[in-house]
C-alpha cells in the first residue's frame, strides 16, 4: 500500500506517535500527535486509533482542531500508515476508527475505500450500520469501522 | 505481517517542537490520550454490542 505520508516518530516502543504538518508553502507548522488508547480494560480487545494537534501554550491535545494545512488526505494516511506497528504489538487486537466530526468520519471511509482492495488483503475490515457489524463495503457510510489482522 | 511502503517528505521535527513532543508523551505515559474519543468508543460499542 503506497501512501504518500508524513515522516512520522514513534515514542519510545509505544503506540504513540508524531509527525508534523505543514501547507503547501512548507510553513504553518502543526505538531499532531496519533495514539492507540486501550478502550475498554475490562476487555482488552479494542484499542482506538485518535489524533489530534498538539497545542504548544496549553500542552494539550486537541482532537477537533482545524490546521487547513489542506492536506487532510495527507495527514489520515500518515494516520493509518502506523497501523502495522500496532498490529506487530497486538496482533489479535481490533483497532475501532471513527471520526470525530461527519467530515473526519467520511475522511476515513474515503481513504479505506480508496485503497480497499489493497488492504483487504491483510486486514479484516469491519463496519458498524445500526448497531450490527458486518463486512466493510465500499461507498457504505458507517457509524465505526474496526479493523483487524487477517 | 504486512508491510507498507512509506514516502517520505520533508517535515522533521525541530529541537522546539520535539521538546514539545517529548514534554507531551512524558507528562501522559501510560495514559489514555483522546479522552473523549474513548467515551465516543465505548458507547459505539455497547451500541454494537460488542462490550
Amino acid at each position: 500500500m503506497n501512501l504518500t505520508t508524513y515522516p512520522f516518530e514513534r515514542e519510545n516502543n509505544e503506540l504513540q506517535f508524531s509527525f508534523i504538518s505543514i501547507n503547501s508553502e512548507g510553513e504553518n507548522r502543526v505538531i499532531k500527535i496519533i495514539a492507540y488508547d486501550i478502550i475498554n480494560k475490562d476487555k482488552a480487545i479494542y484499542y482506538n486509533l485518535g489524533f489530534g494537534d498538539l497545542n504548544l501554550e496549553t500542552g494539550e491535545v486537541d482532537n477537533e482542531s482545524e490546521s487547513n494545512n489542506g492536506d487532510m488526505r495527507k495527514i489520515f494516511s500518515t494516520v493509518v500508515s502506523t497501523l502495522p506497528y500496532f498490529f506487530e504489538v497486538h496482533p489479535t487486537k481490533k483497532v475501532h476508527l471513527d471520526g470525530s466530526s461527519s467530515i473526519r468520519k467520511r475522511y476515513y471511509h474515503k481513504l479505506v475505500r480508496d485503497y480497499y482492495e489493497r488492504i483487504k488483503e491483510h486486514y479484516l475490515v469491519e463496519g458498524c450500520l445500526d448497531g450490527k457489524i458486518e463486512l466493510f463495503v465500499p461507498g457504505t457510510e458507517y457509524d465505526f469501522i474496526l479493523i483487524s489482522l487477517k | 505481517m504486512p508491510s507498507i511502503a512509506v514516502k517520505k517528505h520533508a517535515g522533521a521535527p525541530t529541537r522546539e517542537e520535539k521538546e514539545k513532543i517529548d514534554k507531551f508523551f512524558l507528562r501522559t505515559k501510560g495514559k489514555v490520550v483522546f479522552k473523549k474519543k474513548i467515551k465516543k468508543a465505548k458507547e459505539n460499542l455497547k451500541k454494537a454490542k460488542l462490550i
